[in-house]
């Protein structure tokens, strides 16, 4: 959409610094984060070190290396570890570099000493898992600016995203897991529940929650959010959890409903990406909106 | 993200500053002399290597030029006054002060030091 110079000044403007160009490495570098943490949490509770092993990677190479990706000087990257007082960036890379550190520990623990011996450290990386995971939400809700994402809700929303894809990623390495469908159980309606509760409260309680449901329900977004958000993302795996409640599913199904569940989680974190709007920065009255 | 006033950009390539009309001769020295990393973020510094320079010579920013940002030594029409807020005599505080000077977006809770006063 065209925008003039000045009407950043006096409208919602979407923000694109984050989701335009290279700003998708942004993007997708929060979901690998978040379900990497999310597949190392439950693969603890699932004892399967196949599964902690591919969510450690999936933190610092794809996660951290597409945020690596989006700078423009690399070799001045360690300047985000130095502000952790008052920079979200800068809590999330210690975060994240303490938890591969811990988490190599603990992997090389599990390994050759046992799942026993790895207890006390599983349940130490069980907390930095979520810690790591909340992170995302509370960098994108501490964005004053932009009010649906200031909200409380996000790194709840995220968390469930987060431990979802984690769940289902670990689903993929084992699809006879029974746990890991019962913990799908759980966190789609979960998901289902909260995603609403958010589109309500942005829609109704932030200045510009209207032009955020009019950006996802209509234009160019709507295909990515119908199809994408809901269809595969949400509609799809509630018809394999529920069909899962009367009798067996197939793996292939199973698999389909992964890989639905995958994209309906890309597509979600891109429309909210995609339909974050700064607020005027001028005090104008809302009818020239 | 951080800038809630849009004010730190991320440099991706140097525009025109008249679209369609090439680089001014002002541009041009610019990507001369100081040529800006892609992908890096760019943001006014006030002319911090000016006022830094300035006060090792003992100059004072907001009264001596060489020690104040080029904007503000720029303006025609003096809109702009710089100087030390935390100096209550300063040019600057006595302003705020005195017509009641306010920022943009308070609700932002990121106290900038810029205010803007009515005439």
């Amino acid at each position: 959409m065209h925008i003039e110079p000045w009407e950043w000044m006096v409208k919602p403007t979407p923000q694109t610094e984050w989701i335009k160009n290279s700003g998708m490495f942004i993007w997708l570098a929060f979901f690998f984060v978040e379900i990497g943490a999310g597949m190392y949490f439950v693969s603890i509770y699932f004892d399967n070190l196949w599964g902690m092993f591919i969510g450690w990677l999936l933190l610092p190479i794809l996660g951290g290396g597409l945020l690596l990706l989006h700078i423009g000087n690399k070799m001045h990257a360690w300047r985000m570890m130095i502000n952790f007082k008052k920079s979200w960036i800068s809590r999330g890379f210690i975060l994240i570099g303490i938890n591969t550190i811990l988490g190599a520990i603990h992997l090389g623990i599990y390994k050759w000493g046992g799942a026993d011996s790895a207890y006390g450290m599983g349940i130490v990386m069980n907390v930095f898992q979520i810690l790591v995971i909340l992170y995302g939400g509370f960098v994108i809700s501490s964005i004053k600016s932009i009010p649906s994402w200031n909200s409380q809700i996000i790194p709840v929303l995220f968390m469930v995203l987060g431990l979802w894809g984690g769940t289902e990623l670990a689903l993929a390495l084992n699809m006879s897991n029974a746990l890991a469908e019962t913990w799908i159980r759980i966190l789609v309606p979960t998901y289902v529940l909260l995603l609403g509760i958010y589109i309500v409260t942005v829609y109704q309680y932030t200045s510009t929650g209207k032009h955020v449901f009019r950006a996802i329900t209509g234009g160019k977004l709507a295909l990515v959010f119908y199809l994408g958000a809901v269809g595969l993302g949400i509609v799809l795996p509630l018809i394999v959890v529920i069909s899962g409640a009367f009798g067996s599913v197939s793996h292939a199904v199973i698999a389909v409903a992964i890989a639905g569940g995958m994209t309906g989680d890309l597509s979600m974190r891109y429309c909210i990406f995609k339909s974050g709007f700064y607020t005027p920065l001028l005090p104008v009255s809302k009818s020239l909106y | 993200m951080a800038c809630p006033y849009k004010q730190r950009t991320r440099y991706e390539e140097r525009k025109e500053y008249f679209p369609g009309q090439g680089y001014t001769p002002y541009e041009q020295m610019a990507e001369l002399f100081f040529p800006l990393k892609k992908k890096t973020a760019v943001k006014c510094n006030f002319c911090v290597e000016q006022i830094d320079s300035g006060l090792e010579k003992g100059l004072i920013p907001g009264v001596d030029r060489e020690a104040t940002p080029t904007c503000v030594n720029a303006c025609p029409t003096k809109a702009r006054v710089f100087g030390d807020l935390d100096e209550s005599e300063s040019n600057v505080a006595r302003l705020v002060r005195e017509r009641k000077g306010e920022q943009l977006r308070p609700d932002f809770g990121t106290d900038p030091s810029i205010y803007y006063i009515s005439y």
